[in-house]
């Protein structure tokens, strides 16, 4: 029994897990073979309450809190549906409209991004710029009620279905000053164009893709908080994201712990189950004791985010040692599977391809460590 | 068994005189192949070039001359393969043929089996592949259960396999079958030649973990083979299939699967100068020394006739688990994410042998049955 949680968490989850199992794990393998997943199955999310359940019921959320998000990265999660991008959506970008938007821009976009109508990306990273964020080049130049973009973004998440992205810029004539401004900057704009679908070696659902920004004219409206803020309002946010990861890590870990000993239970050689080897009972002991250390770290930073106390160095942490734990432990699952793990049919072999990039988005590894080096 | 296995041994100069006409090919065979390409090693399938290497004579160099090989030593070969894997020659069409199936005729096939096989072997025009693993055995080869069953002059097989690599390319397979339920199960396994094209066989690809199918499954549904395809002796397969062991598992190849990764890593830390990535490569040269002369020294004891299937257990273990290393050194010491300062053919490369590391400890005996192999051999069960 996991404290976090309340009853209204628990009877969420038998809903979101109907849902993927009725409205995504028949078609996932298809979405990995496209590279992207139909829009059709954001509006059946939404109606079903899977998108944006934190934001208030005013503007068309289901008014939960992240107790519900976390219910839903955990089941995507145990069903490694890693094509939906739904939570850089509802848990990554909601959160700043619902933050730093003004009442007018709240009204304009929660409710069509909590039907599924509307999809957002956010748009940080450019080719040349990812650790090391200040140091963007994408610019905005005011003229009058308008903001002139231009410039580059790349690995965004959700880019081709996306019909909006908040964007991160530096507006001129100050961009030596390493200040940070987001905009948000939707479909129909001129001079807004997105490159190719990336390839990938692993979440190969997922539509990440390059956008570009030509002259494009943006309403000083569609401007999220203050000009120059946008720095501490991304910082402020981090934690939630690197959350995710961690919550999502220790989902991972704990399903394809379950697999693995399913697996080798009824996978015999030389007479006896894979099991029954100490071998593998040592590394499955191991691994049992890894995860479940995890899980009640990351337990207790979603009470502390939940009650508005977590730091960004103990999110840090959480996302180094979960995303570190399940790139390690995942390998050792794979290798219990013999042949079968390196088959593409076998989800302990697409959970681990998927893994990898935990250790890279949401800031890297390295990054994790400087955060909490900070603070030692 | 004792660590005195080990003897340090050097390649006798007239095989090591080969290296220079191997490079010389190489270098005209492989020029403007990019990385990503010799990436792939020896899974790297091209026909066309096995061909170009037979008539150049780098194929078959150990087997006798009557057979169309070059009837020079196992050191001749262990120098050409070399070669070949440092280059990232694409081998993988008669890689298995001239590895493993070309010996094991050698040593156990009729007359008959000889003269029709090992030339075009030797040519590099046909190739083998492997039927051992089956749905339900792998490391317990022992327990399968595709059968042969005596007919009128021949025999019926009836069975599937599974990760059989290059099925699909592939003309012949090495098929190991129960020919007889009674008796101990180490008895009553024979191996057989099949002929893919043969009406009952399937060839199924199946997609790995990488998105690419280089291993198959193979149906054999009332395949039947004549009295002249059984390898060696009825009942004798057991026996047969582990005197191959020490081949496969104590080559280069399982300890260069990485080294376009290397090269990839070489090439940065020399332009970087950056003294935590030169160390590394530091210590993945020390290693890779170490790997190379065990590997001589198990190769003089197949030379020499013995069957070092500790030894090269050893060479495995160590090597597989090198490979692996190579590439968490890439992820946690390399920058190759950064797209402003790594060639675009470099951050593939990684990408692709990351995603491929998994079944080095898997292909070829898991890094478990290995371990067990070598405690047996301490005496330690
Ligand atoms: C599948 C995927 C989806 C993504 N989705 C999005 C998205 O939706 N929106 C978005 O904005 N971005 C997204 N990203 C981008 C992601 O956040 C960046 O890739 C990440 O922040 C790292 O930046 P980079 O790739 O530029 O690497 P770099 O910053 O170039 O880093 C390269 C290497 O250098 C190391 N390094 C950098 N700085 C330091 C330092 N100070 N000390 C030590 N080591 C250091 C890093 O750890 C890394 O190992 C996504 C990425 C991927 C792969
Ligand atoms: C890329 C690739 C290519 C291949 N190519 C071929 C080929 O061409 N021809 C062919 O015949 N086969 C091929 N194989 C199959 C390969 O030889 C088997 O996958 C391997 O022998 C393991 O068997 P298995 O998959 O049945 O695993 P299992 O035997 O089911 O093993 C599952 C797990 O249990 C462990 N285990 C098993 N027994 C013990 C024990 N006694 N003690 C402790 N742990 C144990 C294993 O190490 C493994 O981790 C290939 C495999 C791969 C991945």
């Amino acid at each position: 029994m996991r404290r976090v949680f309340r009853d209204d968490h628990n009877m969420f989850r038998d809903q979101i897990r109907r849902f993927i199992e009725r409205e995504i794990l028949p078609f996932h393998l298809q979405w990995e073979r496209d590279g992207i997943v139909p829009k059709e199955v954001w509006r059946k999310a939404g109606a079903q309450g899977l998108l944006c359940c934190l934001v208030p019921e005013a503007y068309g959320g289901a008014g939960g809190d992240f107790g519900h998000s976390a219910v839903i990265i955990e089941e995507l999660a145990r069903a490694n549906a890693t094509s939906v991008g739904f939570t850089t959506h509802s848990e990554i970008s909601a959160p700043y409209i619902l933050a730093y938007g003004g009442e007018a821009q709240k009204q304009r976009w929660l409710p069509r991004m909590a039907s599924g109508e509307a999809i957002c990306a956010i748009a940080m990273t450019e080719p040349g710029i990812g650790s090391d964020l200040r140091s963007l080049r994408t610019t905005a130049v005011r003229d009058g009620d308008h903001y002139i973009v231009n410039g580059q973004k790349t690995f965004i998440t959700n880019g081709m279905n996306a019909t909006m992205a908040i964007v991160a810029v530096k507006v001129e004539p100050r961009p030596a000053e390493r200040k940070i401004t987001l905009l948000v900057i939707e479909d129909e704009m001129e001079g807004f164009s997105k490159g190719a679908k990336l390839e990938k070696i692993g979440l190969r659902g997922q539509d990440t893709c390059e956008l570009f920004f030509d002259n494009v004219r943006v309403p000083v409206a569609n401007r999220l908080g203050e000009e120059h803020d946008g720095f501490g309002y991304l910082m402020h946010e981090l934690a939630q994201e690197r959350l995710i990861i961690a919550i999502r890590a220790a989902q991972s870990i704990e399903t394809l712990l379950e697999e693995t000993i399913a697996y080798t239970r009824e996978r015999e050689a030389f007479g006896k189950p894979i099991l029954d080897y100490q071998n593998t009972r040592f590394k499955l002991a191991d691994a049992k004791a890894q995860c479940e250390m995890l899980r009640v770290f990351v337990d207790d930073c979603l009470d502390r985010l939940l009650r508005k106390e977590l730091t960004p160095d103990r999110a840090a942490m959480a996302k180094l040692l979960g995303s570190e734990m399940q790139g390690r432990l995942l390998d050792e699952f794979l290798q219990l599977h013999g042949g079968y793990g390196f088959m593409s049919e076998y989800k302990v072999s697409r959970a681990w391809v998927d893994a990898r990039v935990a250790r890279i988005y949401g800031g890297t590894s390295e990054i994790m460590r400087e955060i909490i080096a900070r603070t030692l | 068994m004792s660590i005195d296995q080990f003897q340090l041994n050097e390649i006798p100069p007239d095989a090591d005189a080969l290296r220079q006409r191997a490079r010389e090919f190489l270098a005209t065979a492989l020029d403007g192949t990019p990385r990503t390409a010799r990436a792939r090693s020896w899974s790297g399938y091209d026909a066309d070039f096995s061909r170009r290497l037979g008539k150049e004579g780098l194929i078959g160099l150990a087997l006798p001359q009557v057979y169309g090989g070059a009837g020079r030593s196992t050191f001749s070969r262990f120098v050409v393969v070399e070669e070949l894997l440092a280059a990232g020659a694409p081998v993988a069409a008669h890689w298995i043929a001239e590895r493993q199936s070309a010996p094991l005729l050698l040593r156990f096939g009729t007359e008959e089996q000889k003269k029709a096989h090992l030339p075009p072997i030797c040519r590099g025009e046909r190739y083998f592949c492997i039927g051992m693993s089956e749905p339900d055995s792998g490391s317990d080869l022992a327990s399968i259960r595709t059968r042969a069953v005596r007919t009128d002059g021949g025999w019926r097989l009836e069975g599937r396999k599974l990760w059989t690599t290059n099925a699909h390319r592939s003309h012949y397979m090495i098929l190991l079958a129960r020919t007889d339920d009674g008796g101990e199960r180490h008895e009553g396994l024979s191996q057989f030649i099949v002929d893919l094209s043969l009406p009952g066989v399937d060839v199924r690809p199946v997609r790995d973990l990488t998105g690419e199918a280089h291993f198959n499954e193979v149906v054999l549904d009332r395949v039947n083979v004549s009295e002249s395809d059984l390898v060696g002796v009825e009942g004798q397969g057991w026996a047969q299939v582990t005197a191959e062991l020490a081949f496969e598992r104590s080559g280069p190849e399982r300890f260069l699967s990485s080294i376009a990764a290397i090269d990839a890593m070489t090439d940065t830390a020399r332009a970087t100068h950056n003294p935590v990535q030169v160390a590394a490569i530091g210590r993945h040269a020390a290693r890779l020394a170490a790997l190379r002369c065990m590997s001589v020294s198990v190769t003089s004891q197949i030379e020499a006739n013995a069957n070092p299937v500790w030894a090269a257990a050893c060479v495995k273990d160590y090597g597989v688990s090198f490979e692996q290393e190579v590439l968490e050194t890439a992820a946690t010491t390399f920058d190759f994410t950064r797209r402003e300062q790594t060639p675009p053919d470099d951050a593939e490369t990684i990408a692709y042998l990351t995603q491929t590391a998994p079944s080095f400890s898997l292909r070829g005996g898991t890094r478990e049955i290995l371990r067990g192999v070598i405690a047996r051999g301490l005496g330690l069960r």
